[in-house]
């Protein structure tokens, strides 16, 4: 998939008071693979909501989305999970971790489906991100910015056009999340793909090649 | 490990749920294989077209009245009337009572001493005779002659004769050890044979040899005067002697049943009446016991509603996220289908013995019906429940 593109849209529970000034909401907008994009917005802007409409996870907006020119409004379950392995990524804001599982054991789960990363990669991620020695920890005993940190991980084990970030370092300090940026940016780099990544203020530290403002 | 199962099933499953439908569908299945199988096993031993019992036989002659005195042909059957009769609803088959034509006379020796009596053959045609017996041939220049008697000449002696004159009794083996001598006259021959018991009959009230023999015999010691003439008995095979066309046949034509046949059509309704019943039940249990597993599941599958929405979101697919459920389902109706099966087979071996023990000519069916019936119910419970489970993953998938 080489672009995104909204038209027009906007989610219904804002159809009765729009909010002004949007760079995104009403307008046409596009995202193009192997570009960096900040969508920055303060609380209640729908930061969460266009993420979600991207990722097919609610639809509940007005106008048009399209991958590639295709609409996806017509995408079917089966397709959205295939794009969901091998094209478009997503780390939540509620980062959708299984508390009972180790943080190893998440990372995996995500690789098992596509075979994407080795076990090296993967605990070279935890090494980088500085969590592996909370690799074998279950998720619900690991604190906020440490599961951003193995959804993160998680998040990159697939193939990907697109990568979604929902404020994924609200929870870090700075110099882990400019460790979290560098391997971000490492892998973009790498396998060309786009990152769309929300901010309430504070961001992942990317050469962005657009900010636009919800 | 399979993460996946790990996460989705063996934490939140209810193992007194899946303990309550191991039970119930143990039970209803083995209900209904045990049914269907002893079903199949007895059901041949009184169907019309392959067992005895089921098959009536009427043995039927014409009234004797005064006329019959002087007119021997009005006591006999024309072969009009044996066509007529042929041709009616209730008849299968019609088989005629040939007599001997011939002298005969028959004794025992024993230890010098014996005695002899004259005595008579008749012969039906060999389907009709209700001793099975690999002997009962006879070929032309054989010596040795099988004769069937009536189990009732036996039960007069050892019930009537014997305990008024304080007599041992004799068993059939005992008899069928005895070796008759039969002396045969006729058209200026004679000649003389063995006699060997080859059975007791219920049916047919005479002293039977095979009809081969008959037919030789009445061609080679037979009075050529008294030429082969219309029977004076015949025996009618009917699938249902209640039928009330029968009686009023008979009654309108004078013809007199020898025997009234017991009414085994009552005892196959009443057969097929308790097995629709016991396999009935059966299938209400494993009904039940399917109702069961699937809400057990369902309770799962709704308590693990958002770690499923979560692993759709990752990208599995509604069966893999369905296959640790399908897993179990599988798993437990294999244990329950190879149980029941087994069981059925076990019960089986008690009461096919026991069976052949009651009915010497009972032979049983083989195990297929128990093990097609098995195999078909596990396929369409696993099919049910896979079908329920994955309706029930894609309702989570596509409630956003």
């Amino acid at each position: 998939m080489e672009k995104i593109s909204l038209q027009g849209v906007l989610p219904l529970v804002f159809h009765q008071n729009p909010p002004e000034g949007s760079g995104v909401w009403t307008r046409d907008v596009s995202f193009a693979r192997g570009k960096l994009y900040l969508v920055e917005a303060a609380s209640g802007r729908g930061k969460t909501s266009l993420c979600s409409y991207l990722y097919g996870a609610r639809a509940d907006y007005s106008g048009r989305i399209f991958f590639d020119g295709e609409d996806v409004s017509r995408l079917s379950p089966a397709a959205w999970g295939e794009r969901r392995r091998f094209s478009l990524g997503m780390i939540f804001q509620g980062l959708r971790l299984f508390p009972e599982l180790t943080a190893i054991e998440n990372v995996r789960l995500k690789n098992r489906l596509t075979g994407y990363r080795d076990e090296r990669w993967i605990r070279d991620a935890f090494e980088r991100l500085g969590i592996a020695d909370k690799m074998d920890a279950p998720v619900a005993k690991i604190s906020f910015g440490q599961q951003q940190r193995v959804a993160l991980a998680r998040g990159l084990c697939q193939p990907l056009d697109f990568l979604l970030l929902d404020e994924p370092v609200s929870h870090l300090d700075e110099g882990n999340s400019r460790r979290a940026g560098e391997l971000l940016l490492e892998e973009a780099t790498r396998a060309g793909f786009g990152v769309i990544s929300t901010s309430i203020g504070k961001h992942v530290d990317l050469p962005y090649h657009q900010i636009l403002h919800l | 490990m399979n993460i996946i199962r790990e996460l989705l099933l063996y934490k939140h499953v209810s193992w007194t749920q899946l303990t309550g439908f191991f039970i119930a569908g143990l039970a209803g299945t083995g209900i209904v294989l045990f049914g269907v199988q002893a079903w199949a096993d007895v059901h041949p031993f009184f169907s019309p077209d392959d067992g005895f019992i089921r098959k009536d036989y009427i043995v039927i002659t014409k009234k004797i009245d005064t006329r019959g005195l002087l007119d021997r042909q009005s006591t006999l059957f024309s072969p009009a009337e044996q066509e007529e009769l042929r041709a009616r609803p209730f008849t299968d088959r019609v088989g005629a009572f040939t007599a001997s034509r011939f002298q005969v006379s028959a004794g025992v020796e024993a230890g010098g001493a014996g005695f002899a009596t004259e005595m008579f053959f008749e012969s039906v045609p060999d389907d009709f005779v209700d001793v099975k017996s690999d002997r009962w041939t006879f070929s032309g220049g054989d010596t040795e002659i099988p004769i069937v008697i009536p189990r009732n000449y036996l039960n007069l002696y050892n019930f009537g004769f014997a305990r008024s004159r304080n007599l041992p009794q004799i068993s059939e083996k005992v008899i069928e050890t005895l070796r008759l001598s039969i002396r045969v006259n006729g058209n200026g021959r004679s000649g003389r044979y063995k006699g060997r018991i080859a059975g007791f009959s219920n049916r047919l009230n005479t002293i039977l040899v095979p009809e081969d023999f008959m037919t030789w015999a009445n061609d080679y010691y037979g009075n050529p005067a008294t030429a082969a003439g219309n029977p004076a008995r015949l025996i009618v095979e009917t699938r249902n002697p209640a039928d009330k066309e029968i009686a009023r046949y008979f009654q309108e034509r004078g013809y007199e049943a020898e025997n009234d046949k017991l009414n085994d059509g009552s005892v196959v309704w009443f057969l097929n009446l308790l097995t629709t019943f016991v396999v009935g039940i059966g299938l209400l249990i494993c009904a039940l016991a399917l109702y069961l597993l699937t809400i057990s599941i369902y309770l799962v599958i709704q308590k693990n509603s958002e770690k499923l929405e979560t692993l759709s979101l990752l990208g599995y697919r509604v069966g893999e996220i369905a296959a640790p459920y399908e897993g179990l389902v599988v798993v437990v109706n294999t244990v329950v289908a190879a149980l029941a099966v087994g069981g059925t087979f076990v019960a089986r071996s008690f009461y096919i013995p026991f069976l052949t023990r009651i009915w010497p000519e009972f032979s049983p069916g083989n195990f297929f019906p128990a093990l097609l019936c098995g195999v078909s119910l596990f396929l369409l419970v696993c099919l049910l429940n896979i079908v329920a489970v994955r309706v029930r993953v894609r309702k989570i998938n596509e409630k956003r």
